[in-house]
C-alpha cells in the first residue's frame, strides 16, 4: 500500500488522461462574502472588537490571526461585485412534513408548564400547526435498494444517501483513537497511532462494590461500523463503542412524570451468551420537550467549506439539512453561520429566525460553497463570540462545529483549540461537533473538543441520518435538561460473585469522583435515552469468569455471608447524579433493585439492544461471547426487531456474518 | 500569451492544467481528500499572487511549486506524515514539459503503445475499463498481486518514458 509518489503520480495521470478537460473549477478563487456585506459592517464590528480583547484573555497566539481577519472585513465591500453571480451548489430542499417537529418526538404531548407572555404570542403566531413527531415513525428505507426505489428517494431530494465513499480516506476512519482525551502538550497524532480501548473487566462487589461511569449519548461509533459494513470493509475492535450502537437505537422507555428531568428503569433477564448469567439493563429515558416549551435557542454555526467538503455527502447534504433545522425555528431563536477556510469568515451575522430571517438564512445556506482551506481556530473564536454576544439567560447556547475532519490544516494548534472549547463551556456555551462524510480521519480530535465543550459529536453521511440527528439528537440537545449525568451502582456481594460492565469503555470513573461535583460527566438533552448493561454472575454460580485462587494465609479473602449486611434481597442499589442546567451543585437519585430475572422474550427492546450489544462485543473480540453464534445473535436481532426501518438495517448488516 | 491577471484568463489556463496538477498533488499527499485540499489552496494562493508570476514563465511549473510549498506547510502541522525527499521531486518534475494537460496526455498514449504487450494489457484492462485491480486480474487470467507488480513496472516503464 505504501505506494511512492513518482508510482502515485503515474496512476493518477493515467486516471487523470481519461477525463476531459474541466470546464469549471471545483472551488471559488476568492472567499465569498457577499450578499451580507453592509449589513456585515454593522453587526459584526462590536463583535469583533470583543473578539480581540477576549481573545488575548483565553489565548494570546490567536490574537494574530483575528487581527488579520479584522484587517479583512473593510474588504468585504470590495468583494461582492466578485461574486454577484450566485453560485449555488446543486441542491433539493426538503420540504420538512409538519408532523416532523424538530424539537420534540414525544409519543404523547409533554406535560406543560404554564406559557410566559412571549411563548403565549409564538402559541398564537402561526407554528402551531407542528404536530408531534409521534405520528412520524419513519418509513423503512431497506439498506440494499433496488433501482425503483433510488429513483423514488430521489424525488425526496436523498439522491446521496448510498453515495459512493472516498477510497483513500475509508482506511483512516475505522481506526478508533485514544480512550482518554489524548495528550495536550504535542499535536494530535493521526488515529492510528493511538492507543487502543480498554473495557472494563470483570470485578467482585466484595473487593470493588462500586462501579462508576459517566453517560454517553454519542452514536458516531454505530454511524461508523454501518458504513464500512456497507462497504464490505472490516471492523477495527478499536472503533466499536459498544454503548454507542446500544444508544443508536430507539426504545420504548418509560417516561419521566412531574417535573423530574429524567426516568430510569432496570431490568434483568438471562445472559444470551452464558444463561447462568445475569444480563441487567439500565435505562435512562430524558423529559421530552414540546415545541412549545423549549427554551429560546443560539445557533452558532462553523461550517468548514475546504476543498474536500464539496464532496456530495458533505457540505450539500449539510447545507440540505440546515435548511431542514431552519425550518423549524422561529422568533425565539438567533442563528449565525460562520465559515473558516483560508480565512474564517461570516456568512450570516446573527439573525433572528422570524420569516424575513429564515428567508435570510436559508439563502446563506443556500449559497455556501467550498473554498479556501481550513483554519479552525480563528472561526471558532469567532463563533464563540458571536455565541456570547447573544447569549440567552434562559435559553439554548450552542456552537456547532461541522467538518470533515481535516480541523488543524493552517495554523491551528489542537491543544489550544481544546483549552478555547474547555474554557467556553465553562461560561454556559457548549460545543456540538457534526463529522460529514466518511474521512473522518481526525476523529480523535473532534471526539476530545465536544467531550472537553459539554458536547456531542455526531456523524453524519447520508440524509436519512442527517434528519435522524438534525430532528432528534441534536435537537435533543439544543434543550439539555440535565447535565454531568453520572450512574455508580452498589453491588450486593450477598447475591452478585463478579460484574462487568459491558460498554463504555473510556466512559468509567473513580468511585469517588461520583459525588464530586466537579468532575465532568456527559449530557442529557430533551428526549434522549441511555442504556447501560451489566453482566453479572450470581452468588453460588460456579462460572469460568470466577478466578480459582487459593485461600489467603493472612486475610480473609471471602467474609463470612453473615457479614455481608443482612438478608438483603438487593442484586444492586443504582446511584445517579445529575445537574439541572443552570445548576452547580448535583441531585442524587437512588434505587434498589431486587427483581428476579424475568424473560427478555416479550421485551423487544431488550432482545433488540442485547443483540446490538452481543454483535458490538463480538467485535471488541470481549471475553465469553467467542461461541456465542452470529446465527443466535441474528435471531435475537430479529425478535427484537419492532417496527422500526433502523433495526430492520442492523438485522440485515449483521445476517452475512 | 493571453493576460493571465484576468481572472477568466487565469481560471482557463488553470483549467488547462488542472488534470495533470491534480494528479502531481495526489502524488504527494496521503488521500485524495487532502489532495483536493492541497490544489485548492494553491489555486487560491497562485490566485491572490498573479501578479508576481511572469507571463513567460511556466505555469505547471509554478503551480506545482506552490502545491509543494502547501503540502510542506501541512506537514509541518502533522508529524506522522514525512516531509519530501529532494529525488522524489525531481523525479516527478521530470514527467512535467512546459506544456498544457493535453500534451502530456498525448505523450502518455505515445509512451503506452511502446509498452511491451503484457505491461500494455496491464494498464488497458485496469485504466480503460475503469475495472478494480481484482476485476482486472480476473480478465487478463492472473492473480490481483501479479498483477499489481506488473502495473508497477508499466508505470515505472511509463514515467521514465515520459521523463525522456
Amino acid at each position: 500500500m505504501n505506494q511512492s509518489p513518482d508510482d502515485k503520480l503515474i496512476d493518477e495521470l493515467l486516471r487523470q488522461s481519461k477525463k476531459p478537460r474541466p470546464t469549471e473549477l471545483p472551488f471559488e478563487l476568492e472567499p465569498k462574502q457577499s450578499r451580507f456585506s453592509p449589513k456585515f459592517v454593522w453587526v459584526a464590528a462590536p463583535g469583533l472588537a470583543a473578539v480581540a480583547t477576549v481573545g488575548f484573555l483565553v489565548f494570546q497566539t490567536s490574537v494574530k490571526d483575528l487581527n488579520k481577519s479584522r484587517a479583512q472585513y473593510p474588504q468585504t465591500a470590495q468583494l461582492e461585485n466578485a461574486s454577484t453571480a450566485p453560485s449555488i451548489v446543486a441542491m433539493d430542499t426538503p420540504v420538512p412534513s409538519p408532523e416532523q417537529d424538530v424539537f420534540s418526538r414525544s409519543r404523547r404531548p409533554a406535560k406543560k408548564r404554564l406559557p410566559t407572555s412571549s411563548e403565549l404570542r409564538d402559541i398564537a403566531g402561526s407554528r402551531t400547526d407542528f404536530g408531534d413527531f409521534s405520528a412520524a415513525e419513519p418509513s423503512p428505507v431497506p439498506t440494499v435498494m433496488t433501482a425503483d426505489e433510488l429513483a423514488a428517494l430521489d424525488s425526496e431530494g436523498l439522491e446521496d444517501t448510498f453515495a459512493t465513499l472516498d477510497s483513500g480516506a475509508r482506511e483512516l476512519e475505522s481506526v478508533r483513537t485514544n480512550p482518554a482525551p489524548p495528550p495536550l502538550s504535542k499535536p494530535l497524532q493521526a488515529v492510528t497511532n493511538s492507543s487502543p480501548l480498554t473495557d472494563p473487566t470483570w470485578k467482585a462487589p466484595k473487593s470493588d462494590p462500586l462501579s462508576t461511569f459517566s453517560i454517553d449519548v454519542d452514536t458516531a461509533s454505530y454511524t461508523t461500523f454501518r458504513r464500512n459494513k456497507q462497504s464490505g470493509y472490516a471492523i477495527h475492535p478499536d472503533s466499536v463503542r459498544a454503548e454507542e450502537w446500544v444508544n443508536y437505537f430507539d426504545y420504548n422507555y418509560r417516561k419521566p412524570t412531574g417535573d423530574d428531568a429524567f426516568a430510569f428503569d432496570t431490568k434483568l433477564a438471562p445472559c444470551p451468551w452464558e444463561p447462568k448469567h445475569v444480563l441487567a439493563r439500565i435505562a435512562i429515558q430524558g423529559k421530552e420537550i414540546s415545541r412549545a416549551n423549549r427554551p429560546a435557542s443560539n445557533l452558532t454555526f462553523l461550517l468548514d467549506v475546504s476543498g474536500s467538503m464539496s464532496d456530495p455527502q458533505k457540505l450539500p447534504l449539510l447545507q440540505r439539512s440546515m435548511v431542514l433545522l431552519l425550518e423549524q425555528l422561529d422568533e425565539r431563536d438567533t442563528v449565525s453561520i460562520i465559515v473558516y477556510a483560508g480565512s474564517e469568515g461570516v456568512v450570516l451575522p446573527p439573525t433572528k429566525i422570524d420569516a424575513a430571517g429564515r428567508i435570510t438564512a436559508i439563502r446563506a445556506v443556500e449559497e455556501l460553497r467550498s473554498s479556501g482551506s481550513t483554519n479552525g481556530q480563528a472561526g471558532i473564536q469567532l463563533a464563540y463570540e458571536f455565541a456570547k454576544e447573544h447569549f440567552k439567560e434562559d435559553g439554548t447556547n450552542r456552537v456547532i462545529l461541522a467538518t470533515d475532519g481535516d480541523f488543524n490544516v493552517g495554523t491551528t494548534d489542537p491543544a489550544s483549540l481544546v483549552e478555547i472549547v474547555k474554557a467556553q463551556s465553562e461560561n454556559g456555551l457548549f460545543l456540538s461537533v457534526l463529522g460529514l462524510g466518511s474521512g473522518m480521519f481526525n476523529d480523535a480530535l473532534l471526539e476530545t473538543l465536544s467531550n472537553d465543550g459539554n458536547g456531542n459529536y455526531f456523524f453524519i453521511d447520508n440524509d436519512r441520518e442527517a434528519r435522524k440527528v438534525f430532528q432528534k439528537e441534536l435537537a435533543g440537545t439544543l434543550v439539555t435538561i440535565a447535565k454531568d449525568v453520572k450512574l455508580q451502582i452498589e453491588f450486593n456481594p450477598a447475591r452478585v460473585s463478579h460484574y462487568r460492565l459491558l460498554g463504555y469503555a473510556n466512559r468509567e470513573l473513580a468511585a469517588e469522583d461520583f459525588n464530586d461535583d466537579k468532575v465532568d460527566a456527559g449530557d442529557i438533552g430533551a428526549g434522549h435515552q441511555v442504556t447501560a448493561f451489566y453482566e453479572i454472575v450470581p452468588s453460588g454460580v460456579k462460572s469460568s469468569v470466577v478466578p480459582n485462587v487459593d485461600a489467603l494465609k493472612y486475610q480473609q479473602t471471602s467474609k463470612p455471608d453473615a457479614e455481608v449486611k443482612e438478608k438483603s434481597k438487593d442484586w444492586f442499589t443504582l446511584k445517579l447524579r445529575h445537574k439541572l442546567p443552570n445548576a452547580d451543585k448535583s441531585t442524587l437519585l437512588e434505587q434498589a433493585v431486587d427483581q428476579d430475572p424475568a424473560t427478555a422474550a416479550d421485551d423487544p427492546d431488550f432482545s433488540f439492544a442485547t443483540a446490538v450489544l452481543a454483535t458490538a462485543l463480538k467485535y471488541r473480540g470481549s471475553e465469553g461471547l467467542d461461541d456465542f453464534s452470529w446465527d443466535a445473535v441474528s435471531q435475537l436481532a430479529s425478535e427484537g426487531r419492532a417496527n422500526s426501518s433502523e433495526r430492520a438495517e442492523f438485522t440485515r448488516l449483521i445476517s452475512h456474518e | 500569451m493571453p493576460n493571465i491577471t484576468q481572472r477568466s484568463e487565469f481560471t482557463e489556463v488553470l483549467l488547462s492544467h488542472f488534470r495533470s496538477l491534480t494528479a502531481y498533488s495526489t502524488s504527494l499527499c496521503k488521500d485524495q481528500a487532502q489532495a483536493k485540499d492541497i490544489l485548492q489552496e494553491a489555486s487560491i494562493t497562485a490566485w491572490k499572487n498573479i501578479k508576481r508570476f511572469d507571463p513567460e514563465a511556466d505555469f505547471g511549473r509554478w503551480m506545482r511549486g506552490i502545491i509543494r510549498n502547501k503540502f510542506r506547510e501541512s506537514v509541518r502541522l502533522k508529524v506522522r506524515e514525512t516531509p519530501l525527499e529532494e529525488s522524489d521531486l525531481e523525479r516527478l518534475e521530470a514527467v512535467f514539459t512546459d506544456a498544457p494537460d493535453s500534451e502530456l496526455f498525448d505523450r502518455l498514449d505515445n509512451c503506452r503503445q511502446k509498452l511491451p504487450a503484457d505491461l500494455r494489457s496491464a494498464i488497458d484492462a485496469t485504466y480503460e475499463e475503469g475495472r478494480t485491480s481484482k476485476e482486472a486480474a480476473e480478465v487478463l487470467d492472473t492473480t490481483p498481486s501479479a498483477l499489481r507488480k506488473r502495473l508497477e513496472r508499466a508505470r515505472t516503464a511509463l514515467r521514465q518514458c515520459l521523463s525522456n
